[in-house]
């Protein structure tokens, strides 16, 4: 799959966008390199090529040609005699400077978070896949028609394809017996058996992988789940999730076993039970995941790798009953508008 | 000086003394107006109820929790609410009756020997565990006040009772015999209905699921394979929501067989509809109602609250319950507010000595000489097939559920 394929069709992710209430991708480049600039985050004389700078915000050529045109315009970037601008208002006294472009080289690291979502067209195209096919399973069984959903994001049949076989690995979608994709339903056993080869898999998984994972990348994960833990951070549903794929991530980050690895990351319908559960109804800080968490990182740092074990084993089993019942409650939620390309079945 | 200083010329604290709003949630079950309007006499308060069928009323508690202050529903939504996070754990020690509260809720049954029942019995739910989350082991800190309970079976008119039942034990299967030719009602909630039609079809087919309380995904799937053949054959007339609607079907003989409650029951019996509640076989779906306090409710509001669950297990609202056909958590205070012929007839399973009123005053709702379904108090609620249930595959369920009452 080439990226380009997908790159032709960015529309309907760009009105998702502004339906969504976020800034238009030309104008969120223009606010970040434009802040960038005044705050001197710039070497002077950089030369800004409208390629490298889509790449770094993971959108297309055209939003970046935009927001370079409005820059110029306001005489932060200059043309020079050579292809795209110059980080400089006074191009007669800098020397252009060629440098591969990264996000810290155009001043934006300083901001933390991206201004836009970075991720290449595909792999947000194929987030907005996943995340419709994951909430509908939650809400009945569901065939995801191929056709449709090439038409519905304006890419080639073999892209659809592509992605279908994508969600296939991570055990979202399956086939039945006439080749239909279908996605769910969501059953409390299926949840279970995810949970049970879990258990079965990441604590000793992490009992390999604990002494190699380097203890500097441990002490900020474990600052901010104390920080989650005494509610001084705000947290949310995207944040929670995220945190735990990140977390899960680390754990195996050293480990060896692709093959095993690769197991335990196709299950992970408890996650998308509570991303809906969260999604819906918000979190508090006195969830228990943050404190179930910190314990096994506490370990990991102590170098109590046993015991790290031992604690995501527990942290496992805590989880298994939370997401159970949590499963019941999503029953009284109503469904929500889903995509085209999702076929209800039963 | 103005009025409104005092002889030492202070103006005196300001005393807020606006009548507090309780803002209550639930069904048709509980909320009455006579209920609400005698609540208000007596504890000074303003109150609003807001009734709703039961799947409503369980979307409302879990997605808008700010819209109300008390949640009286039944027991199986604590399955809802509680991982919700909606609620705030109630004070025992402020419940004034609470130990007069019987062993039905706090431990499962009301004398030793009887059967548990499968599915969501009240008191696995009830005490709020250590870490937060309900369970069996007592503490004094409540999920859910109980309150109103009963034993639900059918209902069903006697004079279009098919010829090949007429010498029959009542069964459960009779609520999917194809000799009613169409006129069959269950209700719609996949708590509640769902399990109608399970007992029906375990009494009638050849389905045997492990733990009826408890279905799996297989043997839900079994179930709604049986029950879609039976619409496809037009056994079912409707699957209702409210009690409007299979009353005014029973009345009409458009149901002849259905799930039915007590206040459509009292009201079909008003209306001179010849109708009987079964006493199946197989044994009852119970269900046992309470009250939970919303999570934002504080101050002067949670006073009112409390005022309010107290005055619910105080007496008078249990007898009111009683002439409808529910049972208290406390029935001894509510003795004193039933005749004699009353307590025997719906606590005692005697014939009635004369006839009864129902719960607003509306007289001979039961015929001297009647004899309520199944025997008195400890034999109804004792004989428990299935509390009403909120499963492990609970959303699986209501999502076919919903697709069978649909196809």
């Amino acid at each position: 799959m080439t990226h380009g394929a997908l790159l032709l069709s960015s529309k309907s992710v760009q009105e998702s966008a502004r339906a969504a209430g976020r800034p238009l991708r030309y104008q969120a480049i223009y606010d970040a390199l434009g802040r960038a600039l005044r705050e001197g985050r710039v070497s002077p004389g950089l030369v800004l090529l409208e390629g490298p700078v889509a790449r770094i915000f993971g959108t297309s050529r055209g939003p970046v040609r935009k927001a370079f045109e409005q820059l110029h315009r306001d005489g932060l970037i200059s043309r020079f005699d050579g292809r795209g601008f110059l980080a400089t208002d006074r191009p007669a006294h800098v020397p252009p400077r060629r440098e591969t472009l990264t996000a810290a080289r155009l001043g934006l690291a300083a901001d933390g978070a991206p201004v836009v979502d970075t991720r290449p067209t595909a792999e947000r195209i194929y987030a907005e896949v996943e995340h419709a096919v994951s909430t509908s399973i939650a809400f009945g069984q569901f065939r995801v028609v191929e056709l449709s959903l090439s038409q519905h994001f304006g890419v080639s049949r073999t892209v659809a394809r592509e992605m279908l076989a994508r969600l296939s690995h991570q055990g979202l979608i399956e086939k039945d017996g006439q080749s239909h994709w279908l996605a769910g339903p969501l059953t409390a056993k299926a949840v279970a058996d995810d949970y049970e080869i879990l258990r079965l898999m990441e604590p000793p998984a992490l009992r390999a992988a604990a002494p190699a994972i380097p203890r500097e990348t441990l002490r900020p994960v474990q600052q901010r789940l104390a920080q989650l833990i005494a509610g001084d951070v705000p947290v949310d549903a995207t944040i929670l999730t995220g945190l735990e794929r990140e977390l899960h991530a680390h754990y195996l980050s050293c480990y060896a076993n692709r093959k095993a690895a690769n197991m335990m990351a196709r299950s992970q319908l408890p996650r998308v039970v509570n991303r809906i559960f969260f999604d819906t109804l918000g979190v508090t800080c006195d969830e228990p995941f943050f404190v179930e968490h910190k314990l096994v990182i506490d370990h990991l740092l102590y170098g109590a790798y046993d015991a790290a074990a031992s604690s995501l084993l527990a942290h496992l089993d805590a989880a298994a009953a939370r997401t159970r019942r949590r499963l019941k409650v999503l029953s009284v939620f109503t469904e929500p508008a889903l995509p085209s390309y999702l076929v209800r079945t039963c | 000086m103005s009025e409104s200083t005092t002889a030492g010329g202070r103006t005196p604290p300001y005393v807020n003394r606006a009548r507090v709003t309780l803002r209550v949630l639930g069904t048709s079950v509980t909320l009455l107006d006579c209920i609400r309007d005698q609540a208000r006499r007596d504890l000074g308060i303003d109150l609003r109820f807001e009734v709703l069928d039961g799947v409503a009323a369980q979307r409302v508690g879990v997605l808008s929790p700010e819209t109300f202050d008390i949640y009286d529903q039944w027991f199986h939504n604590v399955d809802f609410v509680w991982p919700a996070a909606v609620m705030q754990p109630i004070d025992a020690q402020r419940i004034r009756y609470w130990p007069e509260v019987n062993a039905l809720p706090k431990t499962g049954r009301l004398v030793p020997h009887a059967a548990l029942g499968a599915g969501c019995n009240p008191v696995d739910r009830l005490y709020v565990q250590p870490d937060g989350t309900f369970g069996s082991r007592p503490s004094e800190r409540l999920t859910m006040l109980p309150v109103c309970h009963n034993a639900d079976s059918f209902g069903y008119r006697t004079d279009m009772l098919p010829s090949t039942l007429a010498d029959r034990r009542e069964s459960w299967a009779w609520l999917v015999d194809p000799s009613w030719s169409g006129r069959i009602s269950i209700q719609n909630d996949g708590a509640i209905g769902a399990l109608d039609a399970a007992l029906a079809i375990r009494a009638s087919d050849d389905w045997h699921p492990q733990d009826i309380g408890n279905l799996t995904v297989a043997e839900i799937d079994g179930l709604m394979e049986r029950l879609v053949a039976l619409k496809k054959k037009r056994c079912f007339s409707a699957f209702w929501d409210g009690d409007a609607e299979v009353t005014h079907g029973m009345a009409a003989g458009d149901i002849a067989i259905g799930s039915l409650w007590s206040p459509a029951l009292a009201e079909l019996r008003r209306l001179g509809a010849p109708i009987r509640l079964a006493a199946p076989e197989e044994g009852y779906r119970a269900w046992y109602g309470g009250m939970s306090i919303a999570r934002h409710v504080t101050g002067r509001t949670l006073d009112a609250a409390y005022d309010y669950m107290n005055w619910w297990l105080s007496g008078w609202p249990g007898a009111i319950m009683a002439r409808q056909g529910y049972y208290i958590a406390n029935p001894a205070r509510s003795r004193e507010h039933l005749s004699d012929a009353e307590w025997g007839y719906w606590y005692q399973g005697r014939p009635a000595a004369r006839d009864l009123p129902g719960p607003r005053g509306e007289p001979g709702l039961i015929r001297r000489g009647e004899v309520r379904d199944g025997g008195d108090y400890h034999a109804r609620m004792s004989r428990i097939a299935v509390w009403n249930s909120v499963m492990d595959e609970h959303n699986y369920l209501v999502r076919r559920w919903h697709q069978m009452v649909g196809a």
